[in-house]
């Protein structure tokens, strides 16, 4: 195609084909496991959830090589810092999505809608130090300073996870009789379950895969348009100034 | 790097005690907010003394994002930061001037807030020595750390929403470490837990302010 | 089918649908506007 409208090419309708496919028959599986004894019918939830929370630690992962990569000068390329940024939005969106399916599968499971685990406490967490990422990044700058500016935040970020992770773990465990281990999915698994969630994780990490494509396309579409804005704005200042008396 | 961070240092608390912001603003703000909870909590003397530690710690957070932004706001006025720039001064050192700066406010600070917390919520103070521990460690993280997101969110005209934004969610290890730890230290510590969460301050403390010290120059040059 | 099963799920299929074609078309319409950019000077500043 010559005249492509659009960030599609043979690389995201086959990626996109192929995520549609894996989604939908983690879908149909998931919808048709049987209920278990312990937590009823809301383990079908077990065929997203933790495909989500994988695919959001994915993509956060990404990000950080990503900013790794264009702060290291031999490889320093604008292009590294459209990753980062693309693959951290796509990695809120999931990390959301993990938060509401978890939420949801505890309200009938636990009682309520939020408990204060130590997993759900640092996903939490993780979404707000990316939401505070991706803010950053809107900042009006010059693209080289917003990249420094950003792969810095971004290694920051990365870095206070495990320490986030210890902190979450220890208060938990030590103010907290009762583990939650006992009632989270996990214990009861047999084969279908398992197959069923790592189709689930295929199918998130292609999904995550086609979005990514088609967001850093994005991106440089706006950073290009970007500049020629600019270029033409200060060119419309050099005529006036030749214009004027 | 030394002599330039005390230089720096000097010159921030120089600043800080002409104009009396922090003295006059930041402190009197501090115990409005402990007021401000006991009112919240219906001056509930149970619940108040069990959330002690907690609501101190909140009330220093707070106080840290205002003195972050007093630091940077000092630098962004009529060009100082450029002269700061062209000074010639290793930008390492002016990292750790300017956060042991906001750390000797904070601890100032921490200082009144512990007496406005025995007074106020009827605290019996216990275990001093853990509770200077766990203040020193947390205060020098969360000095370095402000610090260092200060210069990120700084010359951004959405400065005063986004800082808190980055800031907060990055403290929060140092917020549960030090409530953790000031409870363990009022408590006389029956559990042993007190070592455990003073090590995890110190590894925070001392990871930003080697990242401070590694990444506080690239980002001064672009502001 | 249970209904907190048919939110996860829904809302899940909802969000993501709703995201990819914010993306697909945010890229058309900047597709659109770098071609026209690039064609030509642009008729008006736009």
């Amino acid at each position: 195609m010559t005249n492509r409208t659009g960030t599609a090419s043979a690389l995201t309708l086959s990626l996109g084909l192929a995520a549609a496919l894996a989604l939908a028959g983690t879908v149909a599986l998931g919808l048709t496991l049987p209920a278990t004894v312990e937590q009823g019918e809301y383990s079908r939830l077990i065929a997203i959830h933790p495909g989500l929370a994988w695919a959001s630690y994915l993509a956060f992962g990404v990000t950080a090589a990503a900013s790794a990569l264009w702060l290291w000068p031999r490889t320093r390329s604008s292009r590294w810092d459209l990753l980062a940024g693309s693959s951290a939005e796509i990695g809120v969106v999931f990390t959301a999505l993990t938060l509401a399916t978890g939420s949801i599968w505890g309200r009938p499971t636990w009682g309520v809608w939020w408990v204060w685990d130590a997993r759900l406490t640092l996903s939490a967490l993780m979404l707000a130090l990316y939401l505070g990422y991706l803010a950053l990044r809107r900042v009006p700058a010059p693209v080289d300073v917003r990249a420094r500016r950003s792969a810095i935040a971004a290694l920051l970020a990365v870095a206070v996870v495990p320490v986030n992770h210890f902190a979450v773990e220890w208060w938990r465990t030590l103010h907290q009789g009762r583990s939650l281990a006992q009632t989270t999915p996990g214990n009861d698994l047999d084969g279908i379950f398992v197959g069923v969630m790592l189709l689930g994780f295929l199918a998130m990490t292609l999904v995550y895969c086609w979005l990514l494509v088609h967001r850093v396309r994005v991106a440089r579409l706006e950073d290009r348009l970007d500049e020629q804005s600019l270029a033409v704005a200060l060119d419309e200042r050099r005529r006036e100034a030749v214009l004027a008396p | 790097m030394w002599r330039d961070a005390v230089l720096v240092a000097g010159k921030d608390l120089r600043i800080e005690a002409r104009s009396r912001v922090a003295t006059n603003q930041v402190a009197p703000f501090a115990v409005l907010v402990l007021v401000l909870f006991a009112v919240a909590l219906d001056a509930d003397r149970r619940v108040l003394e069990q959330a002690a530690a907690g609501l101190l710690w909140v009330a220093v957070l707070l106080s840290t994002l205002l003195a972050v932004h007093r630091a940077q706001g000092v630098e962004s006025a009529e060009g100082t930061g450029d002269a700061l720039r062209l000074s010639g001064l290793d930008p390492a050192g002016i990292f750790l001037g300017k956060a042991a700066a906001v750390a000797v406010q904070l601890l100032a600070l921490e200082v009144l807030l512990g007496v406005g917390v025995v007074v106020l919520y009827d605290i019996d103070p216990a275990g001093l020595g853990t509770l200077a521990l766990t203040a020193g460690a947390a205060t020098v993280g969360l000095a370095a750390a402000g610090t260092l997101y200060g210069v990120l969110a700084t010359r951004s005209r959405v400065r005063e929403t986004l800082l808190p934004l980055l800031l907060l969610p990055v403290v929060a290890p140092v917020l549960i470490a030090a409530t953790r730890a000031s409870e363990a230290a009022l408590a006389g510590d029956p559990l042993g837990a007190a070592p455990q969460w003073l090590g995890l301050l110190g590894v925070f403390a001392v990871m930003y302010v080697g990242f401070g010290v590694v990444a506080f120059g690239p980002l001064m040059e672009e502001a | 089918m249970n209904g907190y099963v048919a939110a996860g799920y829904g809302i899940t299929l909802l969000t993501l649908a709703a995201y990819a074609l914010r993306v697909v078309w945010r890229g058309r319409s900047l597709s659109r506007a770098a071609s026209e950019a690039a064609s030509g000077p642009p008729v008006e500043s736009s």
